[in-house]
């Protein structure tokens, strides 16, 4: 018995998010930019055609940009989260099981449906009327062949959007024109690996002796073989598993060259961390603290440090992650030449968590009947006042390690200051 | 097996222990407990789907006879259904204005509502596009 998984996508998701509340970047080249406005993320078809590569930084494309008035913006991920919510809540109208793959990416149990074409088409005409953004929907027997069918549905035009490849002759007709390194979890390691041995399409990859793709790429080619002759090995996965860990981290706007200001960013890590812990109900066991210069820039002075700590008690209290943050960032710091170091990240490590109801609980820790009413109202207050309102003064008030955002477009669904205006 | 004698029990001095610290009322239980209910929620009343309802704020006055004021911020439902004298959110050249859906003989317009000031009709064109419909409408006024 074969059952039908479904994957919905949004091709260019973060310019399909921008779109929505600006008409003026209808049709017209539109660039979005990683953290730190450093390199492109997401571009618009208009954009792809000039011949703007994925991960193109700015500053190689400045006159791109002028010359064909290309609109660039910093990412917006507030806003991106909640435009992938909505979708979200779409697709659990359509499916009684949704996993969430990544920010645009969903798998769907299309299991049941008679006419699967049609429930998809009207699937994506409900994303994109309620929503406003365009997905396109590829379904099969297994996870690695709806993605090949969702990349199909994405390269011709000719679909619609949807392709439903259940069927194994539209399968055996289709595979032989998926060149090999498309295929989701074939890295550019073994496609070159696999072109050696005449491996170039899914169709080759298909027909591969097992044993042969298990010596090529492990169990992990294995599966990946089975799952192109329609069996299924990757389950569907709508409970998510627990987090074994967690990190935050990021650029910093400007290097960072004191001891205080790289303190006042890990704290504003930890301190989300602990926020996130607390979310999921867990608590952490260990804590690392690290932080680095910039690796691109051989010709200065290179620094690299890490420090890891045991949280005992385990804890998800703010001031518990930030004072353990405090001890790693003072032993990790340099001990000589420190004026010649200028850090350009700095992230903090969460791992061993266990849900907060199972944490192990020493005979001799001092309880701290405070804690969680304390750190009930932290979160409460930033919840309704809004990120960041309260926080540890050591975050300091003038950060400049916040990333840069130059062209960031308002948060339109989530601040009151940020609404789309209508004239 | 050996056996190993007791001589008494081990003392930590400095250590307390808290037994329990659940309040317990020892007065009368409130009569009102059976009977308590949700506050009422009037943004549940307008936005009739979350999940397709965005937030706008309005300038100028073209929707004053509709009740739509200068500053205020109104819900628009893009799974709202465009029917002929609602209020819509619309995409014209390139900019997003409210206005009336309206019909005359075979064309659709967006219309006005206000009678003190002339605006235009727009004729709905291909490159027009109806973004949602108005659900509901939120002002509130100075208390200092």
């Amino acid at each position: 018995m074969k059952r039908p998984v479904a994957i919905s996508d949004s091709a260019n998701f973060y310019v399909s998010a921008e779109r929505i509340f600006d008409p003026t970047l209808k049709n017209v080249p539109v660039i979005v930019l990683s953290n730190n406005d450093g390199c492109a993320i997401a571009r618009s078809d208009e954009a792809k055609a000039l011949g703007i590569k994925m991960g193109t930084p700015l500053h190689h494309i400045r006159d791109k940009v002028e010359d064909h008035g290309i609109r660039v913006f910093s990412s917006n991920y507030t806003l991106y989260g909640d435009i992938s919510r909505r979708v979200v809540e779409v697709y659990e109208d359509f499916t009684p099981n949704v996993e969430i793959y990544s920010i645009d990416e969903c798998f769907l149990d299309f299991v049941g449906f008679q006419d699967r074409t049609a429930h998809a088409m009207a699937l994506r005409a409900a994303v994109l009327r309620r929503v406003g953004v365009p997905v396109r929907i590829g379904i099969a027997p297994t996870k690695t062949l709806a993605k090949c069918a969702n990349d199909i549905a994405k390269k011709n035009p000719i679909f619609a959007g949807v392709l439903d490849m259940m069927d194994e002759s539209l399968a055996r007709w289709l595979l032989p024109r998926v060149p090999v390194g498309d295929i989701w979890g074939v890295g550019r390691k073994t496609t070159g690996k696999l072109k050696a041995l005449g491996v170039y399409s899914a169709a080759d990859l298909r027909d591969l002796p097992i044993r042969q793709a298990r010596a090529v790429g492990t169990v992990v080619l294995e599966r990946i073989v089975l799952e192109l002759q329609g069996e299924a090995c990757l389950a569907f996965e709508d409970v998510v598993p627990q987090r074994k860990g967690m990190a935050v981290t990021r650029s910093a706007g400007t290097p960072m060259t004191d001891f205080d200001t790289l303190f006042q960013a890990i704290t504003a890590h930890a301190s989300r961390g602990a926020e996130k812990l607390r979310q999921h109900g867990l608590v952490a066991g260990t804590l690392t603290v690290f932080f680095h210069t910039n690796k691109h820039r051989p010709d200065r002075p290179q620094y690299t440090a890490s420090r890891t700590t045991r949280m005992t008690p385990m804890s998800s209290d703010t001031f518990d992650l930030v004072e353990a943050a405090r001890h790693c960032a003072e032993a990790a710091w340099p001990k000589s030449d420190v004026k010649s170091y200028g850090f350009t990240k700095a992230g903090i490590m969460l791992n061993d968590l266990v849900r907060f109801e199972d944490r192990p609980q020493t005979l001799f820790d001092q309880a701290v009947p405070k804690s969680p009413a304390l750190m009930k109202a932290l979160d409460d207050v930033n919840q309704r006042f809004g990120k960041k309102t309260m926080v540890l003064a050591c975050e300091g008030m003038n950060q400049t390690w916040r990333l840069r955002a130059d062209h960031r477009s308002p948060r339109y669904t989530t601040r009151m200051e940020d609404l789309p205006v209508v004239r | 097996m050996p056996v190993y004698p007791i001589d008494e029990p081990v003392h930590i001095p400095s250590q307390s222990v808290r037994i329990v610290s659940t309040p317990v009322s020892a007065g009368f239980p409130s009569p009102a407990g059976d009977d308590l209910e949700d506050e009422i929620d009037p943004m549940a009343w307008v936005v009739r789907h979350p999940t397709s309802t965005f937030w706008w704020r309005v300038e100028g006055d073209c929707l004053w006879d509709a009740g739509i004021r200068d500053g205020d911020i109104i819900a628009v439902d893009r799974a709202g259904k465009r029917r002929i004298g609602r209020a819509v959110l619309a995409v014209v050249e390139g900019a997003v204005t409210a206005k009336i859906l309206r019909k005359r003989g075979d064309r659709y317009y967006l219309a006005p509502a206000n009678s003190q000031e002339q605006f235009p009709d727009v004729e709905l064109t291909e490159d027009s596009e109806i973004w949602g419909v108005i659900a509901g409408v939120v002002r509130r006024y100075d208390l200092a």
